[in-house]
């Protein structure tokens, strides 16, 4: 059974490396300013003259949900993307240790760990971002990869064939 | 005439200059208007409105190096020879200015 | 009162003799009066340091300051203002960069660094949130910028860290050595790096993982949103400077006849095309780079051409040629390209990569080279002097003289100095285009006769950034001003000069008065800082700094006699293009912007303007 998913569609291509976005997360989460707490981190790959934000891909069977002993990250029907239960969660920080994508953090402040949950489905980064590069989409999860999929092939093909260079 | 930065591509096929014959500035707007493909695109970018009588806010011109602002405006008159610059500007700048 | 927002209530002062590092409160009543940034900064210099101070000595302080707006999300709010007394210009120094380096700054919980004496051995200030203390520099000294950056985080294991660091041309006080962050970004003028060298301050690394707080958080997103809105709309900053950068402005000043050639002997540049924005995006440009939280993005991500990557031999070869470098700005691409006649874009690409690494400031070094031109074209000097043959035009001459300047290498040590300097020693002061010992920016104040006023009156030297008169007499906006008259134009330059300073003081972007007003960033200011504003207490604001930063300068033994023009652009009227047979009229518009001031005929506030200004 497929089921839709809903994840934050991102195009470095278009990002600037502003970080508006890291500001939009960290203020709806403290109503502060503080970069270091935002759930979306934008990289910098200066010689590359690249930018490429990224947040949790809200995998649909999470390692962060597998790896929890206490159940503590479930999948929220309503905004279909898993979410840490602040309640639950004891802040031992396995789901860190288990994500391959080093996007779920552990928060010294509230000694829980915090991942993206799209704002409840409205992510403040989509908003602050200034050149749209970062979009929320609700698909099923193929259509979703479909393009990406496409991407990464065509790049890979045109490096072991020497094309497009 | 000369075209600067964005009215390359949206007024002459990409070029940086066009000869045109025109006796006024008012006249060689019109003319590179009428001979643009997307005549209505074209007018929206050099003047106000579709009655043609003002120049777009923020587009500028120099004949000879001088802004038409100090000269006589769209009626400024043409030499043969004569350089016209266009160049989009716009910044809302400094309060008291 | 306590702060409520904005600032985060504390700085540091670094005693480099002593070697301490001490955490102290900020004077808020400084605060509420002068913002923060360059405004309190001054404040701070006018209070502590002496004017008649020789600028590298131990007795000159350094100050970084960050204002209430950096580290929030109001657009471009990613600026800080380096402080001091400069060693160029011996006049009140305010040079200001963008990056990422001062919200870091704010996020490890300081407003300000204020750097005192001198050390004995080279250090670098480490700051990770609540510890701050000097380390040792000795393994970097010596190093360029990029190198400096890339061993501090490597070493500090905080690859997050920002730094701002000085390269060989601070340490060997080249009188425009720039203070450089994240690689790229710029505290350019007037030689603030010479006075971090002097003090063997080689860098300032920081991470902070903490916040920056607001008074009023709604009316802080409704006034930033509402802001950030104005700037999509605007022209410039909506597709102008992202599409093009200043650069942009390369075509458009020299088809006006203002652009300054060959050392300000011509004032069209026959080659400009080839230096252009549009050549730019059209053969090198990457991409577009943002400072923090900026929503403009006017940065260039450049790549030297492949032909142009081998042709000139420089031994400091950058490894990264092949890639990216940032820049150049239009002021860098005059200086480096039309005021020493070169056309080969790619060496003016490597020159600016190099200052960078190098740490110096590409106006005064492209100028001071122009002015080695022309006393090598007049036969003044020649190759015995010079070591290689400096024609106008030459990109080998440019390349070769801009590595020698940063380590004072042979006739390097001459153009070290500054062009006014260099002429004096070499017997031609009258090569020198600039004011109070600052080199011109790009902008002939012939052909544009408010960018002259606010030239000779600038309070750091010649400046564009302090009265940017292009805007009504080029742009047009928000009203045209003829560039030729020189009715009205004490007035629009204060009134430009106030509000570039306020802008300074809140900590945010200067390019934000292309697409926006102060009246725009003034409920910003109050809701982050819970300051209750009267309406036209920022712009104030900003007229009591410039006057302060002028008392300052008077005292440093400056007079009105220092505001003023080359005789070249006062008396030798323009020989061609547009604005052929100009020249300055400075004195004609100078006892007018004295009045417009409310200043004496000698250039010092009245009595009454300082009690207005609560400076009395």
């Amino acid at each position: 059974m497929t089921r839709t998913i809903s994840a934050l569609h991102i195009e470095p291509e278009k990002c600037t490396g502003c970080r508006q976005c890291e500001l939009a997360c960290s203020w709806v989460q403290t109503g502060t300013f503080q970069p270091s707490r935002s759930l979306i981190r934008v990289h910098v790959f200066d010689e590359q003259a690249s930018f490429a934000p990224y947040a949790c891909l809200q995998c649909d069977e999470a390692w962060c949900m597998q790896a929890c002993p206490v159940n503590a990250i479930d999948i929220d029907e309503n905004i279909g993307a898993p979410v840490v239960i602040d309640e639950v969660c004891v802040g031992c920080k396995l789901c860190v240790i288990a994500c391959p994508f080093g996007t779920i953090f552990f928060d010294k402040t509230t000694e829980r760990a915090a991942k993206c949950d799209l704002c409840s489905g409205d992510p403040a980064c989509a908003h602050a971002c200034p050149t749209d590069a970062i979009r929320v989409e609700t698909t099923d999860p193929g259509a979703w990869l479909e393009p990406f999929g496409e991407k990464v092939d065509t790049s890979y093909r045109n490096a072991i064939t020497g094309e497009g260079e | 005439m000369r075209l600067l930065a964005g009215l390359r591509d949206r007024l002459a096929g990409g070029s940086h200059a066009l000869e045109v014959d025109a006796s006024s500035v008012r006249d060689l707007l019109t003319r590179l208007v009428g001979e643009s493909p997307d005549f209505r695109a074209a007018e929206e970018l050099v003047f106000e409105s579709a009655t043609r009588d003002r120049a777009a806010r923020d587009l500028r011109i120099l004949v000879n190096g001088r802004s038409v602002q100090f000269l006589a405006g769209l009626d400024t008159n043409l030499q043969s020879n004569d350089t016209v610059t266009l160049h989009l500007t716009g910044a809302r700048g400094y309060p008291g200015g | 009162m306590t702060l409520q927002g904005g600032f985060t209530g504390t700085i540091l002062r670094v005693d480099l003799t002593r070697g301490s590092v001490e955490k102290e409160a900020i004077r808020e009543d400084w605060a509420r009066e002068f913002v923060g940034g360059r405004g309190i900064a001054v404040r701070y210099l006018h209070e502590e340091v002496d004017p008649q101070v020789d600028p590298l000595s131990p007795d000159n302080k350094l100050i970084f300051a960050t204002g209430p707006l950096t580290g929030t999300n109001a657009s471009c709010g990613a600026r800080y203002m380096v402080i001091t007394k400069g060693p160029l210009t011996g006049a009140v120094t305010t040079s200001n960069s963008g990056g990422r380096f001062a919200p870091e700054l704010k996020f490890a919980g300081y407003d300000m660094i204020l750097f005192e004496g001198r050390s004995e051995r080279p250090v670098y200030l480490w700051i990770q949130d609540e510890i701050a203390e000097l380390r040792d520099a000795s393994h970097l000294w010596g190093k360029g910028v990029f190198e400096t950056e890339d061993t501090i985080r490597r070493e500090s294991g905080l690859p997050d860290c920002a730094v701002s660091a000085i390269g060989p041309a601070g340490e060997n006080l080249v009188r425009y050595a720039a203070i450089v962050n994240e690689k790229y970004r710029a505290a350019g003028r007037s030689g603030v790096g010479a006075v971090m060298g002097s003090k063997n301050l080689k860098a300032i690394a920081v991470r902070g993982t903490g916040a920056v707080r607001v008074a009023d958080p709604v009316a802080t997103m409704r006034s930033q949103w509402a802001m950030k809105h104005e700037l999509t709309q605007a022209p410039l900053t909506a597709e102008g400077l992202p599409a093009y950068g200043t650069l942009a402005l390369m075509n458009v000043i020299n088809e006006h006849g203002a652009l300054p050639t060959r050392n300000y002997r011509d004032s069209q540049f026959e080659n400009a095309e080839d230096i252009s924005g549009e050549e730019l995006a059209e053969t090198r440009l990457a991409a577009n780079k943002a400072c923090f939280a900026c929503t403009i993005a006017c940065g260039r991500v450049s790549r030297i051409s492949e032909e142009g990557v081998g042709r000139y031999g420089v031994s400091c070869s950058p490894r990264n040629w092949r890639h990216a470098t940032e820049g150049p700005e239009y002021e860098n691409a005059w200086s480096l390209g039309a005021d020493c006649g070169i056309s080969d874009f790619d060496a003016i690409l490597k020159s600016n990569w190099m200052c960078n690494d190098l740490g110096m400031d590409p106006i005064s070094l492209g100028a001071t080279i122009a002015a080695a031109m022309e006393l090598y074209e007049a036969g003044v000097i020649d190759e015995s002097v010079t070591g290689i043959p400096m024609p106008f035009g030459s990109g080998e001459a440019l390349l070769t003289m801009t590595e020698k300047a940063a380590y004072r290498d042979g006739f390097g040590d001459q153009i070290a100095e500054g062009s006014k300097i260099m002429g004096e020693r070499l017997g031609h002061p009258e090569v020198f285009m600039g004011v109070k010992g600052q080199e011109f920016p790009a902008y002939d104040p012939r052909a544009l006769q408010g960018m002259g006023l606010g030239y000779a009156t600038s309070n750091r030297g010649a400046c564009h950034l302090r009265a940017y008169t292009v805007a009504v007499e080029v742009v047009g906006e928000p009203e045209p001003m003829d560039p030729r008259a020189a009715e009205g134009k004490g007035a629009v330059t204060k009134a430009f000069q106030d509000t570039s300073t306020a802008v300074d003081a809140t900590g945010l972007c200067l390019f934000l008065t292309f697409g926006t007003t102060l009246e725009s960033i003034h409920p910003i200011l109050k809701a982050v800082t819970g300051f209750d504003l009267a309406d036209n207490e920022l712009l104030q604001a900003g007229e009591r700094i410039w006057n302060l930063e002028r008392l300052w300068n008077l005292r440093a033994g400056l007079t009105a006699a220092d505001d003023t023009l080359p005789k070249r652009m006062l008396k030798d009227a323009i020989r061609g293009g547009p604005a052929q047979g100009e020249v300055s009229r400075l004195p004609e518009m100078l006892p007018d912007y004295y009045r417009e001031r409310g200043w004496t005929e000698e250039g010092h506030p009245t009595a009454e303007k300082l009690a207005e200004l609560g400076l009395g």
